[in-house]
């Protein structure tokens, strides 16, 4: 038997597959991410001279950890409930998976055990294993993470194999299992859902933070939870620089695997998808920008920097409606792709003049953050100045690598989008250094006040995590659709009743029913995990301390740092 | 209450996404099966199964039929209008088994075999698409039976 045809309406086989498999992936997601960048908080707070600080920043990394307990016994039921629907209504491919990747099935169960072990010990050892033993603790929380990413990457093994298979012969006969499960896309796929599992956690976090916030009367806990939110979004921000890199990653190795998967996916029928998952990426950077600028309200003194926020955001919205505009359109079932308005900016160069914008714009609104607040002095002066020229002049040399690359042969355009990312990286790397030297002795004119936020900043970062979610459900689905009518690309032909593939609103339907699932489930899981919070537990003080007067500036105290600065300075 | 309250302006945007992907074309994808193929079928005949599988098989990913276009105006592969008046059946047949031998200059070697994956045709549907393809420009000819049997054999 080959396939177990199941219909109730809606709920097909292979709905119910989809279902489960995306819900499955988000749950993972977060539980593998969370801890990644709880164990990370808890380092700087262990590794802080400031009590105040290292207080808070342990306080924080708790208060994340205590979101997974619950969120990883739906993470189980929800891989049993995938696992149990395709081996019983797709025996075929699971059999021959099974086949291919049985050893590897193996050590993923042994690991998922020891992932398990290792996430209760993390959370309730968290009091006991505090002080000197504190790096007990964190040795737990380092091998929860390397189990978790180890689990994802064998998962991810059998998933690239799906896409890309290797190491059988043209019939599937296996002829070298660590060539199955190491496939042209495999990396590509592991480094890609690594960085966006931590964008993804990220802004689910901030969600829970944002529901804090608005729900808690208490002005102490309002400033506490506006610190978590800042902190979720800015993790998410910084991780989100790296996926549109990583993303074109792996659709080269597609591309690279099969050529007609990666126009598939870019130009063929999947082409409006595209366009949607660029929108929805747009809606993600655009929000999280917007959350950021908001954020400038909390230091008193930012008000230069907002009067330029309107602009930042026409920049924005015109560097996505280009980085959207595919090369060739689909209109009809039936119709070759076309060309249309897209001929311009459809093309590589333009694409990568628009992301490197972004970038280098969402990386200066950072910087305004930074300086909110603060004034330069002596050579700082000087420094912070050269900062704001050295990305004026990359703005211009990276588009007019791009203009120029637009007219040039196909070669020259790709060796100058290799210049192009290496200029932006550099200027990252040295501006940072410089921005980092000229805030050194420089005069604190604005503490930041954490809770003198719009409550409306609050509303993007749930929204934020709806739309990472229903984006990751978009992706999903792209991810599989790709292979059209095949389960193992040229291997195993899908001839199940539901080998077609729908239209884009039927795929937004599903996406859109398993992101409400999601949300229900995780409401539980935030709901008990706020439940289980010890009576009488005080969040850290975080509320802003007196100004100093402007006419008597005092030195900013410590360092500026990449992360954020609990009632502090700006991260 | 008012954690729902908190949640809708994150539903109305997820609702503007839905909206967008109902508004856009609805362009699904379905394999075309070829059923019924038999050496009795005339060449026109044929022909017409060829269209359906040339369009459903994935061929339209990278190759266009458009009296309006030169040949080679197209970016990833030919422009296939007017292929039955500038080539012959060999030529046609060579190219749908082993697109690797002869590729037209200006375009890059990405054509998998159409006997392989993503189009995996077989025998007779290669026939069939082989008239079709003979009918832009041309006249279908070819009889199952008339062109060899695919390298390997289906």
């Amino acid at each position: 038997m080959d396939y177990l045809e199941l219909g109730w309406g809606f709920l097909n086989s292979r709905q119910l597959v989809w279902i489960a498999a995306q819900l499955h992936l988000n749950f993972a997601a977060f539980v593998l991410a969370v801890p990644l960048f709880a164990l990370v908080i808890e380092f700087i707070g262990w590794r802080s001279r400031d009590p105040q600080a290292s207080n808070a920043y342990d306080r924080l990394a708790h208060e994340l950890t205590r979101l997974l307990p619950v969120a990883y016994g739906f993470t189980a039921i929800m891989g049993a409930l995938m696992a149990f629907s395709l081996f019983t209504l797709f025996p075929k491919v699971m059999n021959y998976l099974s086949g291919i990747f049985a050893p590897s099935m193996l050590v993923y169960s042994l690991l998922f055990i020891a992932e398990s072990i290792s996430l209760y010990l993390y959370y309730y050892l968290w009091d006991r294993l505090q002080g000197k033993r504190k790096w007990v603790h964190m040795l737990l929380g380092l091998s929860l993470n390397l189990f978790g990413t180890a689990v994802m990457f064998i998962a991810n093994a059998w998933a690239s194999f799906m896409m890309s298979p290797a190491g059988v012969t043209e019939g599937g006969e296996l002829v070298n299992r660590w060539q199955a499960i190491n496939n042209r896309t495999w990396w590509a796929l592991n480094i890609h859902r690594l960085v966006a599992n931590i964008t993804f956690g990220a802004l689910l976090c901030g969600a829970y933070a944002a529901y804090r916030f608005l729900t808690s009367r208490d002005e102490r806990e309002r400033a506490y939870y506006d610190w978590m939110g800042y902190t979720g979004n800015f993790i998410a921000l910084f991780t989100m620089l790296f996926l549109p890199f990583l993303g074109y990653w792996l659709g080269f190795e597609i591309y690279r695997h099969n050529p007609q998967m990666g126009i598939t996916l870019m130009g063929g029928f999947l082409s409006w998808l595209f366009v949607l998952q660029a929108m929805v990426i747009a809606t993600l950077f655009i929000g999280t920008a917007y959350y950021q600028w908001m954020g400038l309200a909390r230091v008193p003194g930012a008000e230069t920097y907002r009067r330029i926020v309107p602009l930042f955001l026409v920049v924005l919205i015109a560097a996505f409606a280009v980085w959207a505009t595919p090369r060739t359109m689909v209109f009809g079932p039936a119709d070759p792709p076309r060309h249309t308005f897209s001929v311009v900016f459809g093309l590589m160069a333009p694409k990568m003049a628009a992301v490197t914008s972004v970038i280098l714009l969402l990386y200066t609104s950072w910087l305004f953050y930074r300086r909110a607040g603060k004034v330069l002095v002596g050579g700082g002066r000087f420094l912070g100045n050269l900062v704001w020229a050295i990305l004026g002049v990359a703005a211009v040399v990276i588009i007019g690598l791009s203009v120029h690359g637009f007219f040039a042969p196909t070669a020259v355009r790709i060796r100058e989008s290799v210049w192009q990312i290496l200029i932006l990286a550099g200027v990252l790397g040295v501006t940072f250094v410089l921005d980092t030297l000229a805030l050194r002795g420089a005069h604190t004119v604005g503490r930041i006040e954490w809770g003198r936020v719009p409550a409306r900043s609050q509303y993007v970062l749930i929204a934020l995590a709806f739309i990472i979610v229903w984006l990751m459900g978009v992706m999903g689905y792209a991810r599989s659709a790709v292979r059209t009518n095949w389960h193992i690309d040229g291997i195993l032909q899908d001839t199940s009743p539901w080998v077609w593939l729908p239209g884009l609103g039927g795929v937004a339907n599903t996406v859109t029913i398993v992101t409400l699932i999601f949300f229900a489930l995780l409401a539980v899981s935030f709901a008990i995990s706020v439940f289980s919070a010890r009576e009488g537990e005080e969040v850290p003080n975080l509320r802003p301390t007196p100004a100093p007067a402007p006419a008597e500036p005092r030195p900013a105290e410590g360092r500026a740092t990449l992360a954020p600065q609990p009632g502090g300075g700006n991260g | 209450m008012k954690y729902l309250l908190a949640t809708l302006p994150a539903l109305l945007v997820i609702g503007a996404f839905l909206a967008f992907a109902h508004w856009v074309p609805q362009v699904g994808w379905k394999p075309e099966v070829a059923a019924g193929l038999s050496p009795e079928m005339t060449p026109p005949q044929l022909a017409q199964v060829g269209e359906r599988l040339f369009k459903g098989r994935g061929c339209t990913v990278c190759h266009v039929v458009d009296p309006a276009q030169g040949w080679k105006a197209p970016p990833r592969a030919p422009n296939l209008w007017g292929i039955g008046a500038r080539s012959d059946v060999a030529y046609i047949v060579e190219s749908l088994y082993s697109p690797q031998a002869k590729v037209v200059e200006g375009y890059a070697p990405i054509m998998p075999a159409a006997t392989n994956p993503p189009a995996n045709l077989n025998y007779e549907e290669v026939v069939a698409v082989v008239n079709y393809l003979l009918s832009l420009g041309g006249r279908p000819s070819v009889r199952i039976g008339d062109i060899p049997r695919p390298p390997g054999g289906q």
